[in-house]
Formats: C-alpha cells, sequence, structure tokens
C-alpha cells in the first residue's frame, strides 16, 4: 500500500517558513536599527530644545512667550511630555525651573487648541491620550472641560489617562469630575483617592457629599480620603461612620474621627468605643486614630489591645508604645514581670526599637534614674532576652559596656 | 504492513501537532506584542510621583530566601536598599546555608540578634534566631536551619511580612532601581483586584555588576546563556504576557513576584510538597480566583525588565536545572489537572493548562517520537529521503520562527540588546534545534523520569564563581 506523504505540501510550507524567517530577520533588524535612531533623534531633539532655552536665558530674555516662541511652536507632546515627566530622565534631565518655563511657553493658545482638536478627534487612540495629558500638565483651567469629556467615555485607557490629566489641574472642578466619575464607577478609585489627597482643602465638602453615599464601597473610599483633611466641619455626621454596617466604612470612620483638628473630647469617647469592636481592622484604626488624637494619654486606653486575637491590632499598640515610650514603661515592666509570652516580646520590641532599652542600660552604669534602670534590665534578664541586651549593649561605648557588663554578671548571680 | 503504517500515521500526527503548535505561538506573539506595546504606553503616561509621595501608597515587604548566595547576595540586597520607592522592608531567610551568606550579610547590615515576636502563620521549619540590621533599619534577617525548601524559607520570611503586598525574589536576582515602581504603578490601578504580578527579568551572567546596580548592558555570546535569553524572551514575554492579557497568566516567576499579603495568608503560604514553589503557587491562586470569581481578581504580567538572575552557564547546570523545572511543570499539571478544558476556569482552563499539558508536558515525547520514526522510516526504506529532510527542515524552521518571533515581541518594549547581538540571537535560532533543542530535551527527559521516580528534591546546580 502506498502512503502519501504529502512531501510537495510540506516542502511548500518550508519554502513559506524560508521566506518568513527571512522577512522576520530583516524586520526585526530593521526594527532595532530604527528604534536606536528614533531614540537618538528624541534625545536630540530634547537637547535642542534645552540647548534653545539657554541660549535665551544667557542672552538676556525673559524666558517666557513671546521670547520663547521662535522654538516652542515645534515642540511635539511627546517631548512636552518627556520634559514635564522627566519619563527619558537618562537621555536629558530637566529641572523643576526649565519643566517650569517650558510649560508657560508651551501654553501658547496655539498649541492648546492643537491639542484640544486632538485630545478630540485624533482617531489614534494614544495620541488622544498623549494630548489629554498634555492638556493636564499645561494646567490651564479652560481645558478641563475636554479631559471631563474624555473621563465620561468608554475606553478605560482614556479615562484613565484623563483622571491623571485632571489630577495636574488641582482645581474645585477638576476635583468634582473625579468625585463624580468615582461615585459611579468603582475602577480607578484608588488612584482618585491618591490624587485628590493633594487637592487644596476647599474641596472636602464635595468629599463629604460622597461619604454620604449610599454604596459603602463608594463611602469607604471617601471616608479614607476625608481623613486626610480636617474633619471638624463634619464630625456630626462623622460619628455616624463608626457605627455603620461595613467595617472598612467603621475603620475609615475611625480615621476621619482622628483628622478632626478641634474636636478631641467629643470624638475620644467613640474612638474609645471602637476599641470593642468586632473587627481587628476597626480596633486596629482605633487604636491608631486614639494616639492621633490623644498623643501620650492614649497609652492608658490601647494598653489593654496587647491581649488581641488580631497581631494585627497589638502591632499597632506597639507601634503607640514606640512612639511614647516613657508613658508605656510602667505597662511594660508589668507585662514583663507577667506570665503572657507575647506582651513581654511586644513590650521587648517596644524598648528595642525605640531605643530606650540602650538608655537603659546607659543609666544603669550613671546615676541618672538608676534603680529604676537596673529594676528593669532585671526583669529584662530574668525574662531571658538576653540578645536582646547584648546587641543593645554592643551599640555602646566600651566603657560604659565593661561597666554594664559587671552589673548584668551580679544580677545574672543574684 | 504494519510498521510503514504506524510511521505514517506518526508522520501525520507530529506535522499537524507542530504546525498547530506554531500557530498557537503565532497568536501568543501577536496578542503578547499588543499587550506589550499597551503596557509600555501606559507606562510612559504614568505619574509615577502620585505612587511615590501619596500617603496612600503601598508599601511593600520584600522576601528574599537565600542559600549558599554568597556570591550574589551582597549585590541582590545593594540594589533593593538602592530602589528608588518609597516604602519597603526587606526580610531575608537564610536558609542553612554552608557557605559564607550571613557573614556577607553582617558585613554590609552589621546584624544583631533580637528576640521578637515570631508567629507561625505558615509551615517554616526551624528558625534558629532573629537577626535586625544597625545599618538599615528596614533590613531583618532570618536565619532558619535548612530543609522545607524554598517554600519554607519563603513562608518563614512571610510569618514576620507586614505590609500589604509581598515581593519575593531570589537572592541572585539584582534588581534595577525603578523596577518596583514600575510594577507598583500598575497595581495601584485596582489593588483590590489584582493579587499577583510579574515581569521580565532576564540573565545577570556577563553583565557588569557593581555594588547592586548594572553598570553595563554586556549581553554575553556564550551560546548557552543567550539561548537562554532567547527562552526567557519567549517564556516571559511571548507566552506570559499574551495569557496574561486573558488573565490567565500560569506562572508568576520567583526570580521577582508580587503577591497581596492576604492571599497568600488565605492559601496558606507556598507549599513545600513540590520540587519548587512558584508555579505551584500561581495555579493555585488562579484556582482561588476562579472560585471566586465575583471579586475579579487578576494576576498580572508585565513587560518591564525588572532585574536580572543568574542563569546556568554549563551544559551540565543547564540540564539539572531543566530536570527541576520539567520535574515541577509535571508535578503542578497533574495536581490541577481538572482545571484542563474546565468552563469554570475561563482563558486559564482552555488556553494556558491545555499548553501545559500537551506541550510543557508531553512536548518532548512528541519531538523525539517524531524525528525518532520518521529518521528510521527513512533508514529502513519505508519512506524516502526527501519526505524526511522535508520534515526535519519543518520542525528546525517552524522552531526557529517561533523564537523570531518572541524576539520581534520582545523588541517592543526598552533597547536592551544592539543591533549585533540581535544578529547573533538571530543565527542562533536557525540552529537552535540541531543541538540545543536536544539538551533541553534530555533535560525534560530526564525530569520526567526522575518525577515518575517520585523525586521532589530541589536541586540547586553548581555555580561557578564570579570573576
Amino acid at each position: 500500500m502506498h502512503y502519501n506523504y504529502y512531501s510537495d505540501i510540506v516542502w511548500a510550507i518550508d519554502w513559506a517558513l524560508v521566506f518568513i524567517i527571512i522577512l522576520t530577520s530583516a524586520v526585526i533588524l530593521l526594527y532595532a536599527a530604527a528604534k536606536d535612531r528614533r531614540w537618538n533623534r528624541r534625545r536630540d531633539g530634547l537637547l535642542g530644545i534645552k540647548k534653545d532655552l539657554y541660549e535665551m536665558v544667557l542672552s538676556g530674555k525673559d524666558p517666557s512667550y513671546p521670547a520663547c516662541q521662535l522654538f516652542i511652536s515645534s515642540v511635539t507632546p511627546q517631548q512636552f511630555m518627556d520634559i514635564v515627566t522627566n519619563r527619558n530622565k537618562t537621555a536629558v534631565f530637566f529641572n523643576a525651573a526649565e519643566q517650569g518655563f517650558l510649560k508657560n511657553c508651551f501654553a501658547i493658545p496655539k498649541q492648546i487648541e492643537r491639542l484640544e482638536r486632538t485630545a478630540k478627534f485624533s482617531l489614534n487612540k494614544w495620541r488622544r491620550i498623549e494630548a489629554i495629558l498634555c492638556l493636564g500638565y499645561i494646567g490651564k483651567k479652560e481645558t478641563i472641560g475636554i479631559i471631563k469629556k474624555a473621563l465620561s467615555g468608554r475606553d478605560s485607557d482614556i479615562i484613565y489617562f484623563a483622571i491623571i490629566s485632571l489630577g495636574q489641574i488641582r482645581t474645585k472642578e477638576s476635583a468634582r469630575a473625579l468625585l463624580k466619575y468615582l461615585r459611579k464607577n468603582r475602577s480607578n478609585s484608588y488612584k482618585i483617592i491618591s490624587i485628590l489627597e493633594g487637592f487644596p482643602a476647599e474641596i472636602t465638602d464635595d468629599i463629604f457629599e460622597l461619604v454620604r453615599d449610599r454604596d459603602p464601597d463608594v463611602c469607604q473610599k471617601a471616608a479614607t480620603l476625608l481623613s486626610k483633611f480636617d474633619t471638624s466641619p463634619y464630625i456630626k455626621e462623622l460619628k455616624d461612620l463608626v457605627r455603620d454596617d461595613s467595617a472598612g466604612i467603621r475603620a475609615a470612620g475611625c480615621d476621619c474621627l482622628a483628622s478632626c483638628r478641634i474636636c478631641k473630647e467629643e470624638t475620644t469617647g467613640i474612638l474609645k468605643a471602637c476599641l470593642k469592636d468586632d473587627n481587628w481592622l476597626v480596633r486596629r484604626h482605633a487604636v491608631l486614630a486614639l494616639e492621633k488624637v490623644m498623643g501620650n494619654k492614649a497609652i492608658e486606653e490601647v494598653i489593654d489591645m496587647i491581649n488581641d486575637v488580631s497581631w494585627l491590632v497589638v502591632d499597632a499598640v506597639r507601634d503607640v508604645m514606640i512612639a511614647h515610650v516613657e508613658r508605656a514603661v510602667p505597662y511594660m515592666e508589668k507585662f514583663l514581670k507577667g506570665s503572657y509570652d507575647i506582651a513581654k516580646k511586644y513590650s521587648l520590641s517596644a524598648l528595642e526599637e525605640s531605643g530606650y532599652l540602650a538608655k537603659l542600660l546607659k543609666n544603669t552604669a550613671s546615676d541618672i534614674d538608676k534603680d529604676r534602670a537596673l529594676h528593669l534590665v532585671e526583669l529584662i534578664v530574668k525574662a531571658g532576652y538576653l540578645s536582646s541586651i547584648e546587641s543593645a549593649v554592643s551599640t555602646l561605648e566600651p566603657a560604659t559596656r565593661s561597666k554594664i557588663a559587671g552589673i548584668l554578671a551580679g544580677i545574672k548571680q543574684a | 504492513m504494519f510498521i510503514p503504517k504506524v510511521i505514517y500515521s506518526v508522520f501525520l500526527i507530529s506535522l499537524v501537532y507542530f504546525v498547530a503548535l506554531t500557530v498557537y505561538y503565532m497568536f501568543l506573539a501577536v496578542v503578547a506584542s499588543l499587550e506589550g506595546a499597551k503596557k509600555e504606553l501606559e507606562g510612559a503616561g504614568e505619574d509615577y510621583s502620585l505612587v511615590y509621595f501619596s500617603t496612600f501608597k503601598i508599601p511593600v515587604s520584600f522576601v528574599i530566601p537565600a542559600r549558599n548566595e554568597e556570591e550574589w547576595i551582597a549585590d541582590s540586597l545593594k540594589s533593593i536598599l538602592n530602589l528608588n520607592y518609597p516604602e519597603f522592608e526587606v526580610i531575608i531567610v537564610n536558609d542553612g546555608s554552608t557557605d559564607n551568606t550571613l557573614a556577607v550579610l553582617d558585613s554590609i547590615l552589621k546584624l544583631r540578634q533580637i528576640d521578637t515576636i515570631y508567629a507561625k502563620h505558615y509551615r517554616d521549619g526551624v528558625v534558629r534566631r532573629m537577626l535586625k540590621s544597625d545599618n538599615y533599619p528596614k533590613v531583618t534577617v532570618i536565619d532558619k536551619e535548612a530543609g522545607n525548601k524554598k517554600a519554607g524559607a519563603v513562608n518563614a520570611g512571610l510569618n514576620i511580612a507586614k505590609n500589604r503586598y509581598v515581593c519575593v525574589i531570589d537572592a541572585d536576582t539584582v534588581l534595577e532601581r525603578d523596577s518596583l515602581l514600575k510594577v507598583m504603578a500598575q497595581i495601584e490601578k485596582d489593588p483590590d483586584r489584582i493579587i499577583g504580578a510579574g515581569s521580565y527579568f532576564g540573565l545577570v551572567n556577563g553583565l557588569k555588576v557593581k555594588d547592586g546596580t548594572v553598570m553595563e548592558y554586556n549581553f554575553p555570546y556564550n551560546p548557552i546563556i543567550a539561548y537562554q535569553n532567547i527562552e526567557y524572551m519567549r517564556s516571559l514575554i511571548g507566552n506570559r504576557m499574551a495569557w496574561s492579557r486573558y488573565n490567565a497568566t500560569p506562572n508568576v516567576a520567583g526570580g521577582f513576584g508580587i503577591w497581596r499579603r492576604d492571599i497568600l495568608y488565605e492559601l496558606g503560604g507556598y507549599s513545600k510538597d513540590y520540587t519548587c514553589e512558584d508555579l505551584e503557587f500561581t495555579f493555585r491562586a488562579q484556582d482561588y480566583a476562579a472560585k471566586n470569581r465575583e471579586k475579579g481578581y487578576r494576576i498580572l504580567m508585565l513587560p518591564y525588565y525588572v532585574g536580572w538572575t543568574e542563569g546556568p552557564s554549563n551544559i551540565r547546570s543547564l540540564i539539572s536545572q531543566r530536570n527541576r523545572w520539567q520535574r515541577v511543570v509535571i508535578e503542578t499539571s497533574w495536581e490541577y489537572k481538572y482545571m484542563t478544558f474546565n468552563p469554570r476556569y475561563g482563558y486559564f482552563g482552555f488556553l494556558t493548562m491545555p499548553y501545559y499539558i500537551i506541550y510543557e508536558v508531553f512536548g518532548v515525547f512528541a519531538e523525539i517520537v517524531s524525528v525518532a520514526f520518521v529518521a528510521f522510516g527513512a533508514f529502513s526504506g519505508v519512506l524516502n529521503w526527501n519526505v524526511f529532510l522535508a520534515f526535519f527542515l519543518f520542525m528546525l524552521l517552524s522552531q526557529a520562527f517561533t523564537s523570531l518571533l518572541c524576539i520581534l515581541t520582545f523588541m517592543e518594549g526598552e533597547r536592551l540588546f544592539k543591533v549585533r547581538y540581535i544578529l547573533y540571537l538571530i543565527s542562533l535560532t536557525l540552529v537552535e534545534f540541531l543541538w540545543y533543542r536536544w539538551i533541553i530535551s534530555i533535560a525534560k527527559l530526564t525530569g520526567t523520569w526522575d518525577f515518575l521516580r517520585n523525586k521532589r528534591t530541589f536541586d540547586q546546580y553548581a555555580r561557578p564563581k564570579r570573576a
């Protein structure tokens, strides 16, 4: 029986592959060469702009429009983005002053008009995005309308970069556009709150409006954002947040209460109640919020949370102890005497990280508060944490070290 | 009558198999190319100052398992300490090193033992002591006994990792200064849904590295390393970028992988029951994502070159490494076989899993059997030499073509290779099937055999001293 191996078809495929391989190899090499060339041209272009700018400054002209009009009209949106974001800093770096001059020069009506046209009508999506970004970096309030329009489009990339662009124009109007977007869409919400925290405080009313939103996700994001501003005017309503069904909102509510600059008394009680919340996230935020509100007095309120079941809450307590170590020492002493291992270790960790352990050891060798220091060091030695003492001692002067070694030997003998 | 029939059948099946594979690679190359270009443009328009200065920035915990890494650990650590990222902690796990790894670390970090809290959330092994750096307070070293493989070492680090995202890197990975910033900028777009991310990294062999910074990108002409450069392009850019487009990434490589800590916790950390840990964990994360579809979890693969890691520089080491990789591919594919063509797993079940099973697990047999049968047919006179030559040439050319596609896809990203080196890589692809392919096949065969023998050890290949 004769089998047809279709060798002619296989050979045809082979020849086709040979042709494609030659073609692909040529494309790769040409592409690499073109890329190198494009890169060099891009670098040269930026160097040229820098040179023009410096020539203008050295000739005594004010580096602003119309003096810079001779060269600025030839600057492309891509070059403008290279300048203001320094995204090709390995090629040419522009410092803040240079960026400022060129930004002002670039903001001429002719350029803006060109960018607006590209942002509206270009069929190339990435050209549109570049134009939208340029409009944002130019920072003219008049262009917000076009960027806002991009925000209501369908393409997720255009929307994302419109958000970035609006973030460059820090006005109430751009903030409102971003908050409106946040209300309706969950995507990019993290980015939006990152952007808005850098906006002036005049936007807090609009953020607060969003806190009232029924969508828990929107409410939580808005509350988290609001906590970065002074929340005093809204404190009455914000108190309700810590009673919300969502743990995320309750935690954000704690942050908001902590950001109230004039209502310490009012918020302390509420935050204390949050320490008893069922959810660890709320308890952790309450611990940190209490520290923010009460300062070192928070120690008394949060110290018992060292027994919390969640290590993230205990970790927050440790952070508070480190921040206010002097006030926490009596409690740490109690823990070191006790039998609860986690409390002991967290106390020791706080003593170490705050640098208080080294101070204690120094005190044992001097006359400053010697008895108390000796007592505490004795407790630490008895608890068996010799490595911490050893490493703390190693950071001290040799003379102090030998003195402390003698004291430690005495404690050990006793 | 029987033998010619078998040879004919093998010939036809092989032909269909390799044509299908080439078409699949072409599809992946096109998708990867589009996805890579998109990610590059996204990166170019990003406002990195937002990532850097925002109080909402996401802190990262680095976990670096290190076993006998005295050669590279200093550069790796310095590259992390030099990172252009505002907030991160570094946890190095000395996994029972018998060389000077700990001494090298001490010379940079000035370590001191601490009595700190160490809660065991994951299976890690015996931890001897914890050390803190005097010079760099954000660095902690865990000194543990050997055992429980790399997974145990990573798990030990996870036990004390505090930040929302954990970046696991190999102790011989030298990171680029902006690597973390670039990757985290993409993660910050949607941290509620992005649970893991990987990015491209290449081989450090031959590059001039000083104090954790790559000073000169002089890629070596050693063919073993150059072929691996092509393979890294194929694997990290050509394939995974394309799969990432469909949220079907199968592997966030251990050389550089970022995971959300709550997901690591939820999944119980890395498993020591497999030869390597990264592939299996990614499969497990995909499984978890599919079971929680409503949450819309995503695992990203990005085209930015984030760092450089050491690879084998001779045939023996290469076989040892690929033997290990083959074992873990089979172990993982076998464990998660139920995902294949399972609608519940979406693109992962239809696009990635079949590739793993058909190509990664059984592909080596397909190649060897087809060439062997067709060669036997030619020698025994069952088919003529013209057919054999046509078939052999087809295999060689299809292999070269897929490698070229990957180089082309890779070219879209950063300008890493000089034209001369690209020309060298192109010439290598044309002869890949004549020798390099068979070295990999030998490694895969021995790996399969070792899998069947139930070998699950993590064998570190012998590494040369650095010049």
